[in-house]
């Protein structure tokens, strides 16, 4: 357990030291949703509906890119090597690289979901609360089969190109499920319909943790 | 260096494949509310559970590769996620052909058609993967990796899909058929004789694997 | 109906596209084979068997 902190508190604080991916991933997306909202056009309901689809498709990229670039950087620093060598489990280095890629995209949801109560529609500001654990929940899932795919991506020819590739298909039943519980906290639809998507994305993010940790170990042998 | 075995699968497969060609076209009666057009069924409907299985094949074969390290096992999932390419791209442009004269729409957000979209998009990365991972052995334990998580993933993408319908039922359509008795004969000789068309195409591309791990051999030693 | 007729041979061509294109592959991977046993042939035929670099 206290390695797994460690490992978590290390790579938290090798991106809180450069801030470097936090801060591309969050101008891509906030980039990409004012795209979005100058291309949908002045019609405030039309914007009003789209902005839970504009903030996961500006989420799943940008995140994707983060993903790619935080793999990447651990390879040039042949960080994964070295740690490797340690006794520490291959499980345990999975869930650390989830656990600091989760913090990450978890910054990014705040950032675009900020963005988007701005540009798109207020009832973001007013449901935050709501918002906030189909938002989380798709993170954990999104991050699970990133942090797998994305070990695979790193080592390919393709390098960062291939991890939207591998897994944007992947990760759909987490992206549909999500979008089903935010609308159902933007509609207000009641407390029981947000527990049943939020019940099926909890076991999907489940399943995809518990692939990571058994498939990680053998994406990472030599 | 064709077996006996493969011969016999072979011409077993285009005996079935004709008799089920009569069963669609001849055997099986005229739908009554689509028309002729439904006859595209008896070849959709078998395509599309034998692509699901040929990626079921892969996984199997990416888990024994993971549990034994054979390449072998490697070859067998490679030739079976082609075959399901394949299979899966006629299950997406049949049904597509279908739904056009039936509901006037090339596309319909279908929890079928959207599992088997995804699906597809699976598995082109998957070949995607092979071609950009390098060499043996670690394209092998990759595109192993990969293949389970995929199929792990297609009930997890139809679950959500149904979520999905049940939500809006306005949006979606209706693919029930009801299935008279020579209909599902005739469904019967497609899942049959497709069945076997895919063991025998399986063996073939399975032979190119085995040909490709052999020059990937030779070219290792000359060196 | 010209949807069944499309929809039948977009299936058949495309499967035969298919296995054309594993033919071609199978013929291509053939010959490699065959050349790549002469060469390793001729190379210990005219080493003495020895492989690696050496004299050309």
């Amino acid at each position: 357990m206290r390695a797994l902190l460690a490992l978590i508190w290390k790579d938290l604080v090798i991106e809180a030291r450069t801030r470097e991916i936090v801060t591309a991933m969050s101008l891509v997306a906030f980039l990409a949703l004012v795209i979005f909202s100058l291309a949908l056009g002045p019609s405030a309901h039309l914007v009003a509906a789209a902005a839970p689809a504009a903030v996961w498709v500006t989420v799943s990229f940008a995140a994707t890119l983060g993903l790619a670039r935080a793999h990447a950087l651990e390879q040039e620093g042949q960080a994964l090597r070295g740690l490797l060598m340690t006794p520490v489990g291959r499980h345990i280095l999975y869930l650390g690289k989830c656990g600091a890629n989760l913090a990450m995209m978890l910054v990014l949801q705040l950032v675009v979901a900020g963005a988007a109560a701005v540009l798109f529609t207020g009832a973001f500001a007013r449901h935050w609360a709501g918002l906030a654990l189909p938002l989380a929940l798709g993170a954990v899932g999104f991050t699970a089969a990133g942090t797998l795919l994305g070990a695979i991506a790193a080592e390919t020819r393709l390098r960062e190109v291939l991890l939207p590739i591998l897994l944007l298909p992947v990760v759909v039943p987490v992206i549909i499920l999500s979008l089903a519980g935010v609308n159902a906290v933007l509609e207000e639809r009641g407390l029981p319909e947000l527990l049943r998507s939020l019940k099926l994305l909890g076991a999907v993010d489940i399943i995809f943790v518990m692939l990571g940790v058994w498939l990680f170990a053998y994406v990472v042998e030599d | 260096m064709v077996r006996s075995a493969d011969v016999a699968l072979a011409s077993g497969s285009c005996v079935a494949m004709l008799l089920a060609l009569y069963g669609a076209f001849v055997f099986a009666p005229t739908e009554r509310v689509m028309g002729d057009v439904q006859r595209i069924f008896y070849v959709h409907l078998p395509l599309a559970w034998i692509g699901f299985v040929a990626f079921g094949h892969a996984c199997w074969a990416g888990i024994q590769y993971l549990r034994t390290g054979r390449r072998e096992w490697d070859a067998v999932g490679a030739a079976a996620a082609e075959i399901g390419v394949l299979f899966s791209t006629l299950v997406i442009v049949t049904g597509s052909l279908w739904a056009r004269p039936v509901w006037g729409t090339w596309w319909t957000w279908d929890p079928q058609l959207v599992t088997y979209l995804i699906l597809w998009l699976i598995y082109v990365g998957y070949l995607v993967l092979r071609s950009a991972a390098g060499d043996d052995p670690r394209r092998a334990r990759f595109a192993a990796v990969f293949a389970i998580v995929g199929f792990v993933d297609v009930p997890l993408v139809w679950l959500s899909a149904r979520y999905l319908r049940a939500l809006s039922p306005v949006i979606f359509t209706s693919r029930s058929i009801g299935l008279a008795p020579p209909m599902a004969w005739a469904l019967g000789a497609g899942l049959v004789a497709w069945s076997l068309f895919y063991w025998a195409l399986f063996r073939t591309r399975l032979r190119l694997g085995v040909l490709e791990a052999e020059v990937a051999a030779l070219a290792g030693e000359g060196d | 109906m010209t949807y069944l007729f499309w929809a039948s041979a977009v299936v058949w061509v495309g499967i035969f596209l298919y296995l054309y294109g594993l033919v071609r592959r199978s013929r291509a991977l053939e010959h490699e084979v065959a050349a790549l046993r002469d060469r390793s042939d001729g190379r210990s035929g005219t080493a003495g068997g020895r492989s690696g670099a050496g004299h050309p």
